[in-house]
């Protein structure tokens, strides 16, 4: 992807190389699981917080929620 | 007719923009603070006449009052002395038009540009419905309304008028110049020159695409599009002075200028002059710059410069109370005063004296202001995308000074938020800091052998997108009609605005009466008749520890010249019993009563119960 520069302020902070050993953990499996896992965990418990007001506007979607 | 007025109030605010983005080119031309990114020129020029502007008022405001006339010939005196800025604002709009040519050549980034061109367009024309939002007909509007014209006096009745800040003085330059709808339009402003400084921070941290997802993420968060467009608070201001001046901090440092330390406590100071909280960002700053200029000497021209920008509406509260954080610390600096009843209210509506603060769950907040945001302060209303992207802090934290100024001042600001208040959207200012730091940790898994973290980030801003849009949708739909012209003034504001009806009740029977009406209701902003606020939970003088008797009502009744009182529907509790007896005496006579509906609890929710309103005439003889 090119990017229009006229709007670059100053010299970008990246990219930066990661520490070989920083490299070698995210790109880990396990990393990446938890990561996800994570990211299921904190989007699930986020949106729950809005089950009654979506739940109040569409009913139907009652039946879906969790 | 709706429509073209509120095209017309934005005009004007683009006007005030191009005189205040002119005049501030000239400001950094002549000290020498120009940087060679025309876009980041343009933010610090805008932000230094905005923030020039709010002090200036500031101290006019203070000594002889805020004119129109006088406004005016103020502004035209700034277009004037721009002189060649005009043309480095000309060169700006140039680059700006270059840009999106260019733009044309590459699909994502076009696409990208153009959502966030339609939510800018769709925030602009809500920021023009008329005012509805709690603590704006409460306080951040009434407040500047009570002082248009005038020297600046406290507002007793008004306990909420002595946390106003500076970046009020931006809905007074609104007020003072024809209406609110200006107002709200540079409230707005604020919103789109913060959307800007995050372009400028996330450019330097990823790649044009990504800065344009932050951007939009940013523009599409609850908090920011409430707080930018209908909330009728000035917050946003915040964000756009503090992210400014981590970006002229993180030059400072590259450079070794002091003058970009200068301008970046100035920026830090803007921000703190909007609210007691703010002050946490100075502060932080402040400690940052000593540490990375390895020198005190910078720290002190940042914080001097801090103060410089920011300090007036502690000094007018000491001026006034004794107290620069009243009523916060009057308990032991202005003791002799104190209305114990309204002060215990004000600190569990902001959250002081109730936070809680075990170890166990100040290490608990970060997640829970977010994740069960409706205990504090509307902290869902973030999103869940810092949260989210926190573990890639990882992969974004380098050690650079912009990374470490961003990183330490969102961590001091949170850490504030913490030991004091825990409402999720005093965060607000710092917000763009945190957008702009994970999301530099996924634009990092671009281009990785990470397949699953970038389509767990991917899917993840995608469901984002997709209720924050749905949010919107859901917000915009009751806002985007009357700003269109689709629908009456009077209708929306029947439907949407806080006692809306109970202060037309009010100002229709009023008409041609004499004498001052005192009313217990919160919203009190579009009473046009004279008025003595006397909610206790919002009114210093009206201690309940003071007014027992019905003696004592009728004093200060006569001490403040009330000869009605607005019943809709009870008086408030604690002093319910004193005003009963007036009745049951005689002293209080119905004089006209209607049937109202009031609205309950936040707007979106529409929730209305019926109510009656009577007028009752003061008897005493």
């Amino acid at each position: 992807m090119t990017e229009p520069h006229h709007h670059s302020p100053q010299a970008p902070d990246f990219p930066q190389p990661l520490s070989p050993r920083l490299e070698r953990l995210v790109a880990s499996r396990p990393f990446q699981l938890l990561f996800l896992l994570w990211l299921l965990l904190v989007n699930a418990i986020y949106y729950a917080q809005y089950r009654d007001l979506i739940t109040a506007r569409w009913p139907v979607v009652r039946s879906l929620w969790p | 007719m709706a429509l073209v007025s509120s095209l017309a109030s934005l005009l004007a605010v683009a006007a005030l923009l191009a005189v205040a983005a002119a005049f501030g080119f000239r400001i950094l031309r002549a000290l020498n603070l120009l940087p060679e990114s025309r876009l980041e020129g343009f933010l610090y020029a805008a932000a230094l006449s905005f923030s020039g502007l709010q002090v200036a008022l500031f101290l006019v405001g203070m000594t002889i009052g805020v004119k129109r006339s006088l406004l005016v010939a103020l502004l035209a005196a700034l277009a004037l002395a721009a002189g060649k800025g005009w043309r480095q604002l000309g060169e700006t709009l140039r680059s700006l038009a270059t840009f999106v040519r260019e733009l044309r050549n590459t699909r994502g980034l076009l696409l990208l540009t153009v959502a966030i061109a339609a939510v800018l367009l769709l925030d602009a024309l809500q920021a023009m419905a008329p005012l509805s939002g709690s603590d704006a007909l409460h306080y951040h509007f009434t407040a500047p309304l009570l002082d248009l014209g005038r020297t600046f006096a406290p507002h007793f009745d008004l306990a909420q008028s002595f946390e106003t800040g500076q970046t009020h003085l931006l809905i007074l330059a609104g007020l003072t110049l024809g209406s609110d709808h200006l107002a709200l339009g540079l409230i707005y402003l604020g919103g789109v020159l913060a959307a800007g400084a995050l372009f400028l921070l996330a450019r330097q941290l990823m790649p044009a695409s990504w800065a344009l997802t932050v951007v939009l993420v940013f523009l599409l968060t609850p908090l920011v599009f409430w707080q930018m467009t209908v909330a009728g608070a000035p917050d946003v201001w915040m964000a756009f002075y503090t992210t400014l001046a981590v970006l002229a901090a993180a030059r400072g440092v590259a450079s070794r200028h002091h003058r970009w330390f200068v301008l970046a406590g100035w920026l830090a100071g803007a921000a703190a002059g909007a609210k007691y909280t703010g002050w946490a960002i100075p502060a932080v700053l402040v400690l940052l710059i000593a540490a990375e200029a390895r020198s005190l000497r910078p720290a002190v021209l940042a914080g001097v410069a801090s103060l410089a920008a920011g300090i007036y509406p502690l000094l007018r509260n000491f001026l006034w109370t004794g107290d620069p954080f009243f009523p916060f610390f009057a308990r032991w600096l202005a003791p002799g005063s104190v209305n114990t009843y309204l002060l215990a209210n004000f600190e569990a509506d902001t959250g002081m004296g109730t936070a809680r603060n075990s170890i166990l769950h100040m290490l608990a907040y970060p997640f829970v202001v977010v994740l069960q945001g409706t205990s504090y302060g509307v902290g869902h209303y973030l999103g869940p995308l810092v949260l989210a992207f926190a573990p890639l802090l990882l992969l974004a934290l380098r050690r650079t000074p912009l990374i470490r100024l961003t990183a330490l001042l969102w961590l001091g600001v949170l850490g504030s938020n913490v030991l004091t208040s825990q409402m999720g959207r005093f965060l607000l200012p710092v917000f763009p800091l945190a957008l702009a730091l994970v999301f530099a940790g996924v634009a990092r898994l671009e281009g990785k052998q990470l397949a699953l973290a970038r389509v767990g980030c991917r899917a993840t801003i995608a469901l984002f997108f997709l209720f924050a849009a749905s949010s919107y949708a859901i917000y915009a739909k009751d806002f985007l009609p009357v700003a269109l012209g689709l629908e009456s003034r009077q209708n929306f504001l029947f439907r949407k605005a806080p006692d809306y009806r109970t202060a037309d009740f009010v100002n229709r029977q009023m008409a041609g009466r004499d004498g001052a009406v005192m009313v217990f209701f919160r919203h009190v902003y579009y009473l046009r008749v004279p008025y003595v606020p006397a909610d206790p939970d919002k009114s210093w003088r009206m201690d309940p520890n003071r007014y027992r008797t019905p003696e004592q009502l009728l004093d200060l009744f006569r001490q403040l010249g009330v000869r009605w009182v607005l019943k809709a529907p009870a008086y408030p509790e604690p002093m319910a019993p004193a005003f009963e007896q007036l009745e049951a005496q005689g002293r209080l006579r119905a004089a006209a009563s209607e049937e109202i509906d009031v609205l309950h609890g936040w707007r979106i929710g529409g929730t209305r119960e019926p109510a009656r309103a009577v007028l009752l005439q003061v008897v005493d003889e």
